[in-house]
């Protein structure tokens, strides 16, 4: 194979303190037969594995967010979000695909579709799955270490 | 108002929905890494497997109107920083109000190439799954190579000194060192 290669790039700032990382499987199973013209079914099964991070904006913790009197210290800090999903080429994998004989097989853009629906579903499920709130609990604790580690003896955290 | 379908209509393939299968979690790991730069890039990946024509035993004529072609367009993050679990004891000194913290050497945290940021430009031929694969991972180390060409990872550290530096300024330290 041949290949040939352009690109385009930016770079951004982030301030993100990613404190938790799901992996998630999903079975893509999807069935072809309902375009009325075309004779015969196309199915197919995929296996996705997605990995999910999710942590808190650091830039959000100013001083007005920070209270301290001598070695004790409250910090708010900002709810936990969804810092990114990730599902990588070598995680889609076809694990079985028949069609029916006047029928042609599933083409890389339409299995890539597939996986854009597993993608959607992954992601509209992040609220069920309780990663934002392990994300809360290991940024309490990440902090809370780091704040004794530098000499403070009572860390109290809460989320706003 | 439309009473009849357009002719147009239908002859439109119905759309391909994938079911509600569950989605199951398998790990859970605990992360403190500290995101400080993504790199966003575009990439246009032109991937051609030549069609060829045996005429004697060792020798074949290329005919390239019968070549299987893929073009892809890739968008993808490199995300970089550093990661904090990497600390260690020595590397935090404090006196009173005086702070001095060694972060870890900055590095490439996560690269993502969703199938949401591909789009298939053309496809000409059969292209199985792993030759997909194959361009597609070929794609994303070039995001890597691009990025590191681009200093991310100095970039990456700079930005995360000044950060621990504000947050250890939020937390009420008067000097602060941070390298």
């Amino acid at each position: 194979m041949q290949d040939q290669l352009q690109q385009v790039m930016a770079l951004q700032q982030m301030n993100d303190l990613a404190t938790a990382q799901y992996v998630v499987t999903k079975i893509i199973k999807a069935n072809d037969n309902q375009t009325w013209y075309k004779v015969g079914d196309r199915k197919i099964l995929m296996s996705c594995k997605a990995t999910l991070t999710a942590g808190i904006d650091l830039s959000a913790i100013t001083p007005k967010n920070v209270q301290i009197d001598d070695k004790n210290i409250n910090l708010q800090l900002p709810h936990a979000k969804l810092i990114s999903i990730n599902i990588k080429p070598e995680d889609v994998e076809e694990v079985y695909e028949t069609e029916a004989p006047f029928r042609d097989p599933f083409t890389s853009e339409e299995r890539n579709a597939l996986a854009i629906q597993a993608e959607t579903q992954i992601k509209n499920s992040v609220d069920s799955l309780g990663i934002l709130e392990t994300g809360e609990k290991n940024a309490t604790l990440f902090i809370s270490n780091f704040l004794t580690r530098l000499g403070y003896q009572k860390v109290m955290i809460h989320f706003d | 108002m439309k009473l009849l379908p357009s002719f147009k209509d239908i002859f439109k393939p119905a759309p391909i929905t994938i079911d509600s299968t569950p989605i199951l979690v398998k790990e859970i790991n605990n992360l403190s890494q500290l995101i400080t730069i993504t790199a966003y890039s575009e990439i246009v990946v032109d991937s051609v497997k030549p069609f060829k024509v045996p005429v004697f035993p060792g020798v074949s004529i290329p005919i390239h109107s019968f070549d299987d072609e893929i073009v892809l367009i890739g968008k993808g993050k490199v995300l970089a920083g550093v990661d904090l679990g990497k600390l260690q004891e020595k590397d935090i000194y404090t006196n009173d109000d005086s702070v001095s913290v060694t972060l870890p050497k900055a590095e490439i945290l996560q690269v993502i190439t969703n199938p949401s940021d591909f789009e298939t430009f053309n496809e000409k031929g059969n292209w199985n799954d792993n030759e997909v694969i194959a361009v597609k991972v070929k794609l994303r180390d070039k995001m890597i190579a691009d990025a590191m060409k681009q200093n991310i990872l100095p970039k990456a550290a700079a930005i995360a000194n000044v950060m621990m530096e504000n947050f250890l300024r939020s937390v009420g330290f008067k000097k602060v060192t941070v390298q």
